[in-house]
């Protein structure tokens, strides 16, 4: 689709002045020359060259500082840069989906500026294009004109963190919590054996500089997991099951458990202490269905605004009324 | 009321900081452009009071309003500072209005007042308003106060709005000229553009690109004429054209201002033809007003009711009947008339008591007048005495502030020896005639005329003779005035006469008590009727329409004018008593006469200056300055120490590279951007690599360095370049 050339139009202050060089003009040759030529002929020229310069300018481009991923409450600030030959006034569109304001700036001749916005609720969102109205130095003509973007800005934000409640967090916490009561015997270490596995003692014991590695009666290797999560089309499910994800791949975290995560946006492996990658994925993802290989270890699905956490056969509620943690998990 | 005091120390408390702290460069120019623009507003008020005679309370009055506008600027909101800005144009009006002889009432004369506003913006000129410089100083404050309090505001456009439109008032009533309203439209560009910027906290931006366009503003302006008629008023007030005019049109036709002009024209077209029991000059209008460069009639216009006063001595009665043989424009009458019947249009009566008409008469119209001419002989008019009417004395002596103060001097070296007005007009007409040259072919005279025709200009025609001459009586305090007319014409009957264009002709009038307007004439006659004769010859020959009546092509042309046409005073000057004699020609010029080396007036520079800057500015804009630059540059030979001169011939090495096509990277060593080039720009970056960063280079190395680069630049191309090339001798002498 080609770009439509936006029409120039002249200002309130391009037309008193056009007005001005018709009334010298007829003044002038009813009443007599006088010096209205030296009004005329100025205003004309300035006209002209306003009209020209605006005609010929090129579309100003809008480049913005892309604000870090945040969650819901907090604040960002965006620099955006405007290149214009001419002076320009700024309207910056942001998703109404963010809260945002001061989003409408004269910056000039190209300049920079600064907005604020603020996240509200997970997702992805957009900034720009910018709407811009330049005008010519003079102010007399103006165009309104979509500012040129190469890449519009993308905030994300995450979805919330929550503190397991206690259910749930128990549940959790017998299904990491290795049995080490049950030890049934050493063996050499291999690669990919749990160093938290490698017992320290027996192994200080030994001549040689091998570790020797305990196995547990009961599951040994539980140093990753897999979660799923499904949810309903809608968003407050969407957004449900990516709070329960989030909140449950955290608390898996903090006993230095691996979490691999399939939702329908994706699927990501996130040890513990890189959490972003999976919060990216879990603030862009929908709802809809994953295809798995058997039974998931853990199954979040949400349904009409709430998320139900099946685990070992138990299947608990999840509720989104614990402390919030975001910014710990993330720092 | 004591909150008053307080706030305005405060305003001045928060003010002074304010004037302290940095003001942004775009807040200046633009505060700047909306001075500018006042300036224009106020010089043609100026102007307006120099005329008058008393401009310094001009300056007390911008002065008050400017600093109203400041202190207000921190106290009021923009709509009370409307509102007082109105309040100032209501309450200058009626200042005026209360000026006004005959104390009218202020709201009775509205109507009035409505149409007198109205023709103002039709082109009426401020000085032929009566009081016009109580008019000028009440019209200043309003548009000061409101535009600076605006511009202080950072209300720019709305500043030169007020601004601008102030000096539009003045250029429609035609007092401001084209130059003045150039200034005007500058500032006001000014103003808007960088008022932009500085709404915007922009620094300076894109001044270049302004200046061009003020440059094309106001070169365009001198030179396109889209207003018609514009391009011939413009081109005779800037004195750069040939355009010619007529004696007539810039005399007779001039309606209500004559503005001395350049070289003339004489026109031998018939004008009318003239019945009467003598001849005698045929007055078609009076100025009272002088403005340095001009004449202007003040006062207004009333419709002719009846009979007009005789003058107040003894008269004569002269009647006339005038047939107009083509279309004119004025009623003309012998001084003094006293009726007039038979028009075919209305008639108007000007403050000095002359016939207008409503609208020009017909070819074949005709009128009738009735003159009272004054019969006092030179007796009578040595013993009038000097007790003037008050309103005479004051209209009539009243001279530009401007006037040169040399003016009034050799005036009074002049007519030392005469103790009578009638005595120093008669000695100052002598002199006139007898000590400069009739031409019609002068330059416009710059500055004051009277100024000039005395003490720089060898010639000149009626206009200059009749200004100096009133100016001169004005320094002595005896009322003078300006008059334009014809003069008698051919006689082609007993009593008839056939008055052509070129008897155009301005001479002069004094006031006498007891006995009214005496006419002067200072213009020699006789190279003027052979002027006239001359052009009526040729015209003749070439066989020019229009040219004769039945009776003038037949009748001998007689230019029978009495050198003095007051027919009493037939008997002349008592001559020997106070003529100066040729002597009084040299006495007041010092000596030494150096050849005039024209001046340039301010407007010539000032343009000039603009159109340079726009040049430079657009040159800047492409590039076109850095390359002129960069050509000069690379043409001069690098000098220095040898460090210095090796790194210049390097920088010129890498340029030619670079004109070449090949761009240097920023990180590029020299040795990696000549590693292709020629040997010896590769020798070139050697040297200086050593130079910088090795152990230094001595003036062996620099002269080495100088020489390969004056053979790079030998190679490509012809154009000269100063480098000088040593030859070894000069090189071991250097050693």
């Amino acid at each position: 689709m080609a770009p439509s050339v936006p029409a120039v139009r002249p200002t309130r202050r391009g037309l008193a002045v056009f007005a001005v060089a018709v009334g010298a003009f007829l003044l002038g040759a009813t009443g007599g020359a006088r010096s209205l030529n030296a009004v005329v002929v100025p205003a004309l020229v300035a006209l002209a060259a306003s009209a020209v310069q605006l005609y010929r300018a090129d579309p100003p481009t809008v480049e913005r500082s892309v604000p870090e991923p945040g969650f819901a409450g907090e604040r960002r600030r965006v620099t955006a840069t405007v290149d214009s030959g001419v002076p320009c006034t700024v309207h910056e569109n942001a998703d109404p989906g963010l809260h945002a304001e001061s989003l409408t700036a004269t910056v000039g001749h190209g300049g920079r500026f600064t907005y604020d916005i603020g996240y509200r609720r997970r997702g992805e969102y957009t900034l720009g294009p910018a709407d811009c109205v330049q005008t010519d130095s003079l102010g007399l003509f103006r165009r309104t004109v979509a500012s040129a973007e190469r890449d519009p800005a993308t905030p994300l934000v995450y979805p919330d963190i929550y503190d397991l409640d206690t259910d749930l967090a128990r549940l959790v916490g017998t299904f990491v919590d290795d049995d080490r009561s049950s030890f049934d015997r050493l063996r050499e270490y291999v690669p990919d054996d749990s160093m938290r596995d490698i017992h320290w003692r027996a192994s200080a014991k030994r001549p040689d500089d091998d570790f020797l590695v305990a196995e547990y009666g009961s599951r040994g290797a539980t140093d990753e997991v897999t979660v799923v999560g499904e949810a309903a089309t809608d968003r407050d499910s969407a957004d449900a099951m990516a709070a329960t994800v989030a909140s449950v791949a955290a608390h898996f975290h903090d006993f230095g458990v691996t979490v691999a995560v399939r939702v329908p946006g994706g699927d990501r492996i996130a040890p513990p202490g890189s959490v972003e990658g999976l919060l990216e994925l879990l603030a862009t993802t929908g709802g809809g269905r994953v295809e798995t290989d058997g039974q998931p270890e853990v199954h979040v699905v949400a349904e009409n605004g709430t998320a139900r956490v099946t685990l070992d056969d138990r299947d608990v509620a999840f509720e989104a009324g614990g402390e919030t943690r975001g910014r710990e998990v993330v720092a | 009321m004591s909150t008053a005091p307080t706030a305005v120390r405060e305003a001045v408390d928060d003010a002074l900081p304010a004037v302290t702290d940095r003001v942004s460069v775009s807040r200046l120019v633009a505060l700047a452009g909306v001075v500018v623009t006042l300036w224009a507003f106020l010089s043609v008020l100026h102007e307006i009071l120099v005329v008058t005679g008393e401009p310094e309370q001009l300056y007390y009055v911008i002065a008050g309003a400017g600093l109203a506008g400041t202190v207000l600027a921190r106290v009021i909101r923009p709509r009370t500072a409307l509102g007082l800005g109105a309040a100032a144009v209501v309450g200058g009006t009626y200042l005026y209005v209360q000026s006004l002889p005959g104390g009218v009432q202020f709201l009775a004369v509205a109507a009035p007042m409505l149409t007198d506003a109205w023709e103002l913006l039709a082109g009426l000129s401020v000085l032929r308003i009566v009081n016009a410089d109580v008019w000028a100083l009440t019209a200043a404050p309003g548009p000061v106060f409101l535009a600076w309090y605006l511009g202080l505001r950072r209300h720019y456009a709305a500043a030169s709005a007020v601004a601008g439109g102030a000096l539009g008032v003045l250029v429609l009533t035609g007092d401001a000229t084209t130059t003045a309203t150039l200034v005007g439209v500058v500032g006001v560009t000014v103003a808007v553009a960088f008022g932009d910027c500085d709404r915007r906290n922009e620094p300076l931006r894109n001044a270049d690109a302004l200046v061009v366009l003020l440059a094309t503003m106001v070169v365009l302006t001198l030179f396109v004429g889209i207003v018609p008629g514009a391009a011939d008023s413009l081109i005779s007030t800037e004195g750069i054209g040939t355009e010619e005019t007529t004696m007539e049109s810039s005399l007779v036709y001039a309606g209500d201002e004559v503005s001395v002009t350049g070289p003339v024209e004489l026109s031998p077209e018939v004008r009318y033809t003239v019945e009467a029991d003598r001849g005698t000059y045929w007055r078609a209008g009076t100025y009272d007003r002088y403005t340095g460069g001009g004449w202007v009639r003040s006062g207004g216009l009333r419709s002719y009711q009846g009979p007009l006063q005789s003058p107040p001595g003894d008269s004569r009665t002269l009647e006339q009947e005038y047939t107009a043989e083509t279309e004119i424009a004025t009623l003309p009458a012998a001084n003094k008339p006293v009726s007039v019947s038979g028009v075919p249009v209305p008639v108007q009566v000007t403050d000095a008591g002359g016939f207008q008409p409503a609208s020009p008469l017909q070819a074949g119209e005709s009128y009738r007048a009735t003159s009272e001419v004054p019969t006092a002989n030179s007796r009578q008019l040595q013993a009038a005495g000097t007790d003037y009417p008050e309103g005479i004395e004051t209209r009539y002596t009243e001279l530009p502030d401007s006037t040169p103060a040399r003016v009034a001097e050799r005036t009074d070296r002049l007519t030392a020896n005469a103790d009578n007005p009638y005595d120093t007009a008669r000695v100052i007409e002598q002199w006139l005639e007898n000590s400069r040259e009739y031409s019609l072919d002068v330059e416009r005279p710059r500055g004051d005329i009277a100024d000039s025709f005395l003490f720089e200009m060898e010639a000149g025609y009626c206009t200059h003779y009749a200004t100096t001459m009133v100016t001169m009586l004005r320094t002595q305090d005896i009322p003078a005035r300006f008059v334009v007319g014809y003069t008698p014409g051919q006689q082609v009957t007993d009593d008839e006469w056939v008055v052509r264009g070129y008897n155009s002709h301005a001479w002069v009038e004094v006031y006498f008590p007891e006995h009214g307007w005496v006419t002067f004439d200072p213009t020699p006659s006789t190279p003027r009727e052979s002027a006239e004769l001359e052009t009526l010859e040729d015209a003749r020959t070439d066989d020019a329409d229009g040219v004769d009546t039945n009776e003038s092509r037949q009748s001998p042309v007689d230019p029978a004018t009495p050198t003095t046409p007051n027919g009493t005073l037939g008997d002349g000057p008592n001559g020997s008593e106070t003529t100066p004699g040729g002597g009084g020609t040299d006495s007041g010029d010092g000596g030494l006469s150096i050849p005039e080396i024209p001046l340039p007036t301010p407007q010539q520079v000032g343009v000039t200056l603009l159109v340079l800057a726009g040049i430079l500015a657009a040159g800047k804009r492409t590039g076109l300055n850095r390359r002129l630059y960069r050509a000069v540059w690379l043409r001069r030979a690098p000098t220095g120490d040898p460090e210095d001169v090796v790194s210049g011939a390097y920088h010129r090495v890498v340029y030619l590279r670079e004109l070449a096509g090949r761009e240097k990277a920023p990180g590029e060593t020299p040795r990696e951007f000549l590693a292709d080039a020629d040997d010896r720009a590769k020798r070139v970056g050697a040297l200086y690599e050593r130079a910088t960063y090795g152990p230094g280079i001595d003036r062996e190395g620099a002269a080495e360095a100088t020489q390969l680069l004056a053979e790079l630049l030998d190679e490509r191309s012809r154009l000269p370049h100063r480098l000088e090339k040593r030859d070894t001798k000069s090189e071991s002498d250097s050693i």
